[in-house]
């Protein structure tokens, strides 16, 4: 569009023209209205809470070894040794699976060892001994008579004969550890009930319901890996509210991922457990981004070289009205780079000798997600009219500019679930070693690992 | 405060660097609403109204093009939309009762105090297609689009204000000379 001098002269001073304003009271009215703050990124700080949770769960599991090792007797004997049955040796556990042949058999075989291990450890009070080996018995041959009929009346029987018991119990402070082994079967009623009977305390229906919940036993440390591919056709033209970017179209062609996770469950009850770790995951996406934006500008101070369609070169000189043509016609690679602390709650599904699957859902929040790419470039063409020409494309004007952007760091958060399949390395060596193959679902995508929000 | 310094604050919520912004870039955007709204009260208005948009789209903002074209452009919308909003309810149709601006002008900028009440006297819509086109200039493909009309209604529309405009600046001058 070809200006009038007084056109030209009106442009230069209204755009350079500068209106006062009461800042103070326009800032008293737009205080209210200035976004939260956003919380700095405590990047280190965050770090240091998944080891925070892997040391307290750690000192939660060592006395509690020592716990089990050294002491048995009252109250706590029987959720010591229901604990410390946990993380027995299974393979105990299995031989006597194998040689029971019923509810007799077992109980006999439990008070059998029980008897073997009593002798075998020699308690210093022999008359006490001799009063809780003869319970014990009694005890055991009523169970054992009754059990193949009905478990509660079992129950009521064996409660009633374990109450005359109840101060032999007290005196077996000087247990030892080998004790704590004895009891080797899950916990059902039946279970509980035998172990009435074999240490002689008797258990109200409260407490009953108070030790079938189990007590955190054990942690275990995971190591996971996941890796795959998200395909995503995903077009996208959108004006944003004023139309500052003009129309962009962005094409979302696809996203590889691969990550590495290592974690530390928790085990909440004898299903569910808790699980926090660290995990990095990289995400390649490739991303085409269109953006087309014709503007009239005035190029100023230029003795330019124009060339035509046809290859005819012209000089123009001095200011010249043009119109910039910025294409934003680019497509790049961004790399992502994401670390993240989930917080899950898991579910055992299944549960085989070392391996499990699981269901697990929960919060993962993003400590670090960094990304990089960009590419421009804008020509600018004379203008023979008023309207938009790329007849005449300046010479030397075509600019073309690669950006790397920073790696920029952002924070967020996003819900996940997902299943999984572990195998366990390693048993009863304090902490359980795990893989875990991991299959997320996360915004209705079934991928391997996917995450919403800045990507 | 630099810009970009003022941007990246303004990104990461420091509430100094929003104070910075509205005081740096009120008297342009005062100056660009006050082109197109002849009423100051309303202009001031639409100044706090595309402050709040700059501040809720400020994280949007990428540092390819030039910081104040945004601003500029968050401004025209804004301006742009009161309009559609006022033709939508047949309401202040006619601004004859408006308070005429008086803007407070710094020293050097008398011509552009007399330029102003000039094209203020226009009616509304060449007053609008003269700022879009001549002072900011966009094309006519983007004004069209702007203000949902046909390209050639920009160009016809555009023809009349000029002859207009400078029918004005002739009386203007014969006033001023004689």
């Amino acid at each position: 569009m070809k200006l009038d001098p007084h056109e030209d002269k009106m442009r230069n001073k209204l755009s350079s023209q500068r209106i006062n304003v009461d800042t103070d009271q326009l800032w008293s009215k737009l205080e209210a209205f200035v976004p939260e703050q956003k919380p700095r990124r405590p990047k280190a700080v965050f770090l240091l809470w998944p080891l925070l949770f892997l040391s307290i769960s750690l000192g939660l599991f060592s006395p509690y070894r020592y716990a089990s090792a050294f002491s048995i007797g009252t109250d706590n004997f029987q959720n010591e040794a229901m604990e410390s049955t946990m993380t027995s040796d299974l393979t105990a556990n299995v031989k006597d699976e194998k040689t029971q042949t019923g509810i007799t058999t077992n109980v006999k075989n439990k008070v059998a060892t029980e008897s073997s291990l009593q002798h075998s450890v020699g308690l210093s009070q022999n008359n006490q001994r001799e009063k809780r080996s003869h319970a014990k018995q009694n005890s055991t041959e009523r169970i054992a008579g009754k059990a193949e009929n009905s478990t509660s009346e079992l129950k009521i029987q064996k409660i009633s004969a374990e109450e005359n018991k109840e101060e032999n119990v007290s005196s077996d402070q000087g247990s030892t550890a080998e004790q704590s082994r004895f009891i080797i079967e899950p916990f059902d009623k039946l279970d509980l009930l035998e172990m009435d009977a074999l240490l002689g305390k008797p258990y109200k229906a409260k407490k009953l319901k108070r030790i079938i919940r189990p007590k955190p036993k054990q942690v275990a440390l995971s190591l996971g890996i996941s890796g795959g591919a998200v395909i995503q056709q995903h077009l996208q033209a959108f004006t944003t509210e004023f139309d500052i970017l003009d129309k962009q179209k962005q094409t979302d062609t696809g996203r590889e991922l691969t990550g590495i996770q290592i974690g530390i469950a928790y085990p909440l009850s004898n299903k569910f457990y808790l699980k926090t770790g660290l995990s990095y995951t990289r995400a390649a996406t490739c991303l085409a981004l269109s953006e087309l934006r014709y503007s009239r500008v005035q190029v100023e101070g230029v003795n330019g070289v124009w060339e035509d369609n046809q290859g005819n070169v012209h000089q123009v000189e001095g200011p010249v009205h043009a119109t910039r043509k910025i294409n934003y016609q680019t497509s790049w690679t961004s790399y992502h780079h994401m670390l993240d602390i989930p917080l899950s709650v898991g579910f055992r599904l299944l549960h085989y000798k070392r391996n499990l699957i699981s269901i697990e859902a929960g919060a993962t929040y993003h400590l670090m997600h960094k990304f990089q790419g960009a590419v421009w470039d804008a020509e600018f063409y004379l203008n023979r009219d008023e309207s938009v020409s790329d007849n005449f494309k300046h010479r030397n004007f075509s600019a073309r500019a690669a950006l790397e952007w920073e790696y920029r760091f952002s924070t967020s958060y996003s819900l996940f679930a997902g299943v999984q399949a572990t195998d366990i390395l390693l048993k009863n060596e304090g902490i359980d070693l795990i893989t875990e193959k991991k299959l997320y679902l996360i915004n209705g995508i079934l991928g391997v690992k996917v995450y919403p929000g800045n990507m | 405060m630099k810009e970009s310094d003022i941007i990246s604050g303004c990104q990461s919520g420091e509430k100094q660097a929003f104070k910075v912004l509205v005081e740096k870039y009120s008297p342009m955007l005062m100056a660009v609403s006050q082109r197109y709204i002849v009423d100051r009260h309303l202009a001031e208005d639409l100044l706090q109204e595309a402050f709040i948009l700059i501040f809720r789209n400020i994280d949007n903002y990428q540092n390819g093009g030039s910081f104040e074209a945004w601003l500029r452009k968050i401004m025209v919308n804004t301006c742009l939309k009161s309009f559609r909003n006022q033709r939508k309810n047949e309401e202040l149709k006619h601004q004859d009762n408006a308070e005429i601006a008086e803007p407070v002008f710094q020293e050097h900028d008398m011509d552009a105090q007399k330029i102003l009440r000039m094209l203020n006297t226009l009616e509304e819509d060449h007053r609008i297609i003269l700022n879009l086109a001549v002072v900011e200039g966009f094309s006519h493909v983007e004004i069209a689009d702007m203000l949902g009309i046909q390209e050639s209604t920009s160009r016809t529309r555009l023809t009349r204000a000029r002859k207009v405009f400078k029918r004005l600046l002739l009386k203007f001058n014969e006033i001023t000379s004689s």
